[in-house]
């Protein structure tokens, strides 16, 4: 979060996301979209969702870092890219997790054994996924056409 | 957590090498077309070790890498005389998700703190280079020097120092296709809640099912991919009729 400041895209990211710009957070992206995070205490995140990241804990996954190829299940009957998830595994990278204040934010989660995670999450213009589409092969490919498809047609 | 087989491409510049026990490399082909077939066939994930770089001051190439992001799909970590933060964050920029190092890790194990500080522990993996048993001392330089640090204790330290996976090999077994050292990796599971990739020595589709049920997060293999009939899908495949779980592409 230090770094986003430091280059200065903090503030142009956070007016375009309450401007209603459509924004897509990966991994520790999505994380900075919260409002705050154990990885960087003191410091402000995006606040574009409420909620804070936590620290990931053995009583969550039995070995940390959460490192490789997980399932994705959706929050919700026909959540948005909801069928693309089905039946795949898609790459997961990170030691922190994202907690929502607002379960409705929750798109999907993810079973890391000992628990569940939030594996991705929406709030109107504000999009986001722990895992990475960008390195999870063809299944990574489709989603993220279908984010493209999300980004251009929906208001 | 899916079980992940991971190809080791061992390279010197541009073309693929294979070594015996670190030793007596020999050209076998073009790294990037491996990386691109690999790619093409669903690999779970890929490891490139510049084996050339080990054994001299120079760190991976910059150019490679870029050349391997622009082709791949799916993560991969590169290694090969990364010794300082500046070599990592040349390595993380051109592309590579993780990077790897061994010789550095023992002699700076400051590099690790430093590195994860500014990645993420996610970022790096350290190879442990083990003998026979975990009591005695770890290798480092490619397996040419033997350093005064005990396996136990370095696997043991590297949660704190902020490591995110480790790469557990074993020199005497690299590249000889003859059984992996069930007995490091067991304990080494035993010393650290991090993801453990064990490397070196795997032999048959048996051996991987052996090993993946220790509890292992990931398998990495070179030999047996250069010169079998065996490839990753056939591993997964094996795997998944053992009832053991693998990433559905």
């Amino acid at each position: 979060m230090g770094n986003l400041r430091k280059v200065g895209f903090h503030d142009q990211i956070k007016a375009a996301g309450n401007a209603g710009r459509k924004i897509v957070g990966i991994c520790l992206g999505m994380q900075l979209l919260f409002e705050s995070s154990e990885e960087s205490p003191g410091v402000d995140g995006l606040g574009l969702i409420r909620g804070s990241c936590k620290k990931l804990t053995s009583s969550i996954s039995p070995r940390v870092p959460h490192v490789g190829w997980n399932g994705v299940n959706p929050e919700y009957p026909n959540s948005h890219f909801g069928a693309l998830y089905e039946n795949k595994d898609f790459y997961f990278a990170h030691s922190f997790h994202a907690n929502p204040i607002d379960n409705s934010n929750i798109l999907s989660v993810t079973n890391l054994e000992n628990a569940n995670i939030v594996s991705s999450v929406l709030h109107q213009n504000i999009l986001g996924f722990q895992f990475h589409p960008e390195k999870s092969g063809n299944t990574g490919k489709r989603l993220l056409n279908e984010v493209l498809v999300w980004a251009r047609n929906e208001n | 957590m899916k079980i992940r087989i991971i190809p080791t491409i061992l390279t010197d510049g541009l073309t693929v090498v294979k070594g015996e026990k670190f030793n007596n490399w020999r050209t076998v082909g073009n790294a990037v077309a491996h990386a691109r077939l690999f790619s093409q066939r669903n690999v779970d994930e890929l490891m490139f070790l510049d084996v050339n770089c080990r054994s001299n001051s120079t760190h991976v190439s910059v150019k490679m890498i870029e050349e391997f992001s622009s082709i791949l799909e799916v993560p991969f970590s590169v290694g090969g005389g990364i010794n300082t933060l500046e070599d990592a964050r040349a390595c993380i920029r051109s592309g590579a998700e993780k990077i790897v190092i061994g010789t550095a890790a023992v002699t700076n194990p400051q590099l690790i703190s430093e590195i994860a500080d500014e990645f993420g522990t996610q970022a790096v993996i350290v190879a442990v280079d083990v003998g026979q048993d975990l009591e005695d001392f770890v290798f480092t330089n490619s397996g040419k020097v033997i350093s005064s640090v005990r396996a136990i204790d370095l696997i043991t330290e590297l949660e704190q120092l902020g490591a995110g996976e480790i790469l557990l090999q074993s020199p005497e077994r690299d590249g000889t296709l003859t059984g992996m050292n069930a007995d490091a990796i067991r304990g080494a599971l035993n010393l650290t809640n991090l993801p453990l990739i064990a490397s070196s020595g795997v032999s048959s589709l048996s051996d991987f099912y052996s090993i993946a049920k220790l509890g292992v997060s990931a398998i990495a293999a070179g030999a047996i991919f250069q010169f079998t009939q065996t490839t990753p899908n056939q591993v997964r495949d094996y795997l998944k009729d053992s009832a053991i779980e693998v990433r559905r592409t």
